[in-house]
């Protein structure tokens, strides 16, 4: 016991020093040189709103930067790229008129932005670094006045195991060392900050948890909708300002820095809001889809929620723990030190395992296989518990050692937690898929935080056919685990294949679904023509044995909905290319599919940034408004959707996939503080009359 | 009813305690709703028989095992109190009768933990066991704001109170609530004997 207290202080004290550590960088916010070359600006007011429908999540942010300065300033604003985000709007305000950026080849964009820059006109700039960033820079704040921005963003909001999780990240990895030390990051609202999210759903909702934020307030508003709120200066009403009207969310457009009486907020800590589906929900197939004209091209997203039928794994299997002790690990290590203790405990008997540590070399913890007897368990949940995490990152090692402990003669698995950033050793992507192939044993990676090398460590899990699954210092790790546990546990359904007859399509993506594992859903993109009726069936391999699903259903003439549907289309077609460019190697091809795909829907990505300049600047360019045409579009379809019930997108209604099987679920009984109150009275009378036989 | 005074002071309701020391002990080693103990629909098909008794007594979370855990201690040593085996018995009922509701009527559950339904025979057993030596009106109240509770629960689909890691089934509540008056009124009530 004494040890076990040793251990946990020791654990929580290495955790608050590291928090401590990084705290003051590692976070969304306003970036200034360390150097003290340029005074800081503040971010005056943060509003976010999160709509999640139809199976994708539209964010909205609107901040104004203030000047509190005698001289004109640039803005420049960070965040963590949020899990499949694809920025589709941004908008500065220029003599209190919205303008909507354009996207352009990455290097054209920065041209233009440095000399309106240079020439103290107003612009505007968003661009991404690769898999950490997006970052928006405003030029000029002018000096004591306020700049007003919005940005949107998209990403696909799917359900598993009848639990839906959405991420504001906030929260940056630190991995990015040059940047740290370049870059102090003022990450304070000092104005007003709100965060709304609606969730609209044809499916029950039953409950809503926001984990890590004790003042969010949590409404219900119908049997599928719940409105989340949180706020630095409200006590709990949803904040009635509608964003995306062209007038200004603050009042005031210049002045005052700070509100009094009005605490300020810190970007600081993920929001992180999880949504659960009513049990017993069937199987079922969603489709979304956009067609503005019967004749033209249509674009569809296909969701396929599978019904209960895997099976539980009943012989023993191998685990590795590969654990991630670098430098970078600090901020997140307790809560990995908390979810492999857990993962430990959920092991059958007939389990072994064994744990493997990395930061600039690689060390086991264990000494061989070991048996997953509660002993066992215990001695190696408190060695976990005392890593105090230093060094850098050879995730190749790290790898490699755990690849080679495994025992040929058993069903092998290897748990890698990682905030995912090689940077020592072998860092090519193709040498660590080229190490994945060469083992038989399926990886399934936790990713922690938001700066993870994600395009790498999704490359290698798909490869050995395995999965990840992110998680925030703001998750439920006991959640997230049960979701991760229930995939390691039972069956999963190998080699999937999905085939559509009877309408004609095209350009589907993922080009390779992989396996399916219980709980997940299978979400596919791509474009159709022509209307009608379709066959549909889904096969694939559980333990061997080959297993087809059917249905039919119809692809609509007409469908105007979600036009937004084209974006995440052309975002998960970038995906895809960008995993060819990560496996083969970049050629000018395919980097040109990129920048083509990316101008074309109006993406913010490695390769291409969107712009804002004045309507007279884009005209003396000669930039094409598309990505204005397009935004009208959307708001126009989102407004309108607003005004109606949340519809049912099922189309196996009358030909079930999964004859109607349920969505996997489980549940538990409680008592809870009314239940045990009113056993108080039980209690007095008990102990009025203890005596009596 | 007759009613005797022997002293103010009784034995320990040692199987109680040991119970919630065995529930404790079972999440201090295991965890969480450990995989190989709760109840698995799909693994009892297969055999795994064993869930059907185990389930009851692992649970998803701290908070879930808490509450139970002060609620097995109370209604444990008001009933061992009386009779010891009537304990037991309920224990055994209760978790016959939460099974039954979810292998017949919740097929689309597929996991399940806790003790909360066998929890809910333990109260209504607890009532007939004061109720031998005391029946006062707020028994009446109590019992029928429980019963309340469960019904409200079950219509809105969800508990009113409970946060657990693993969402509430009201419907085992209900099952645990009604095994229980079912043996109450078939005879099988605590009877006033000093257990041991």
């Amino acid at each position: 016991m004494k040890t076990q207290l040793i251990s946990l202080i020791r654990s929580t004290f290495v955790g608050i020093a590291a928090w401590l550590l990084v705290s003051s960088v590692n976070a969304a916010g306003l970036l200034t040189p360390t150097d003290g070359s340029l005074p800081p600006l503040t971010i005056k007011d943060h509003h976010v709103e999160v709509i999640i429908e139809d199976g994708y999540a539209i964010t909205t942010l609107e901040q104004v930067f203030h000047n509190p300065h005698g001289e004109d300033l640039e803005a420049h604003y960070s965040f963590p790229v949020p899990k499949k985000g694809a920025v589709s709007e941004f908008t500065l305000w220029i003599d209190g008129k919205p303008i909507v950026g354009e996207v352009l080849e990455k290097q054209a964009a920065r041209q233009i932005y440095e000399e309106e820059k240079a020439a103290g006109r107003n612009a505007g700039l968003t661009e991404q670094d690769a898999y950490r960033t997006f970052d928006v820079l405003v030029s000029p704040v002018r000096a004591n006045a306020d700049t007003r921005v919005r940005l949107v963003y998209m990403q696909p909001a799917h359900i598993d195991t009848g639990i839906g999780r959405y991420v504001y990240p906030l929260e940056e990895g630190g991995v990015d060392e040059a940047k740290l030390a370049f870059w102090t990051a003022n990450e304070t609202v000092t104005g007003s900050f709100s965060f709304d999210m609606r969730i609209r759903s044809a499916y029950p909702v039953e409950a809503v948890r926001v984990p890590a934020q004790p003042g969010a307030v949590v409404t219900q508003a119908g049997e599928g909708e719940w409105l989340v709120h949180l706020a630095n200066d409200s006590a709990g009403e949803p904040v009635v300002q509608q964003l995306g009207n062209g007038e200004p969310a603050s009042a005031d457009t210049a002045g005052g820095s700070s509100k009094p009486g009005v605490p300020a907020y810190r970007l600081d800590k993920d929001i992180v809001v999880y949504w659960r589906h009513k049990a017993g929900l069937p199987g079922s197939v969603d489709l979304i889809a956009y067609k503005p004209t019967p004749e033209g091209r249509g674009t569809f997203m296909m969701v396929v929620t599978p019904g209960e039928d895997l099976q539980p794994i009943q012989e023993g299997r191998d685990w590795v723990f590969v654990l991630d002790i670098s430098g970078s690990m600090q901020g997140k290590y307790a809560t990995l030190s908390e979810g492999v203790q857990r993962a430990l405990k959920k092991l059958r008997p007939a389990d072994r395992f064994r744990i493997v540590l990395f930061n600039d070399g690689t060390q086991e913890l264990s000494s061989g296989f070991v048996n997953a007897t509660p002993d066992q368990v215990r001695v190696f949940s408190e060695a976990v518990s005392r890593v105090a995490p230093s060094g850098s990152t050879n995730l190749y090692g790290g790898l490699q050692r755990g690849l080679d402990v495994l025992d040929a003669d058993r069903t092998s698995g290897l748990i890698l937690v990682t905030d995912g950033v090689a940077n020592i050793g072998e860092v090519r992507q193709k040498k660590f898929i080229e190490l994945i192939q060469r083992k038989d044993a399926r990886v399934f990676t936790l990713v922690m935080g938001n700066s993870a090398n994600r395009p790498l460590l999704e490359a290698m899990t798909r490869e050995s056919g395995g999965f990840a699954i992110s998680v925030s210092n703001s998750d439920d790790i006991v959640g997230q685990l049960l979701a991760a546990t229930g995939k390691l546990t039972h069956e999963a359904l190998h080699d999937v294949e999905l085939n559509i007859s009877g309408v004609k399509t095209s350009d589907l993506t993922p080009n390779e679904i992989g396996n399916l594992y219980r709980g997940q859903q299978l979400v596919l993109l791509g474009h159709y023509w022509g209307d009608g009726m379709a066959s549909v069936t889904l096969d694939g391999r559980v333990s061997g044995e080959q297993k087809q699903y059917r249905t039919r259903f119809a692809f609509p003439a007409v469908a105007t909905e979600n036009p937004e549907v084209e974006r995440l289309w052309a975002f998960a077609s970038i995906e895809g290319l960008n995993q060819q460019i990560a496996d083969f190697g970049e050629n000018p091809d395919t980097k040109q599919a990129v920048v083509d795909l990316a101008v074309e829907y109006g993406l913010v990505t490695d390769h291409t940034s969107m712009l804002v300049v004045s309507d007279e600047v884009f005209a003396k360019h000669g930039i094409a408004r598309d990505n204005r045409a397009r935004v009208a579009v959307e708001q126009v379809a989102q407004i309108q959707r607003a005004q109606r019930a949340a519809p049912s997108r099922r189309v196996d209604t009358q030909q079930p996939m999964y004859n109607s099987k349920p969505r996997p679920n489980h549940g538990g009984g409680s008592f809870d503080m009314l239940a045990v109150l009113m056993l108080l009275p039980l209690v007095w009378l008990a102990v009025r009359h203890r005596a009596v036989v | 009813m007759p009613m005797a005074r022997h002293s103010t002071k009784g034995p320990l309701p040692w199987l109680s305690l040991a119970l919630a020391g065995l529930m404790a002990a079972l999440f201090a080693a295991l965890g969480p709703a450990p995989e190989a103990w709760v109840y698995d629909r799909a693994a009892i098909g297969h055999g795994e028989w064993w869930r059907l008794l185990s389930g009851h007594w692992v649970h998803s979370d701290g908070g879930h095992l808490i509450w139970n855990l002060g609620a097995l201690l109370v209604l444990g040593w008001i009933i061992e109190m009386r009779n010891r085996v009537m304990l037991l018995t309920g224990l055994l009922a209760g978790t016959l009768g939460v099974n039954l509701m979810l292998w017949l009527a919740l097929p689309e559950l597929e996991r399940y933990c806790g003790m909360s339904g066998v929890l809910n025979t333990l109260l209504l057993f607890a009532f007939a066991a004061l109720w031998r030596v005391a029946t006062a009106p707020v028994l009446v109240a109590v019992g029928t704001l429980s019963f309340a509770k469960i019904l409200v629960e079950i219509s809105a689909g969800q508990a009113l109170l409970t946060n657990a890691a693993w969402e509430s089934v009201p419907q085992a509540h209900l099952a645990g609530w009604l095994i229980g008056l079912v043996l109450i009124i078939a005879g099988f009530a605590p009877q006033a004997d000093r257990a041991g």
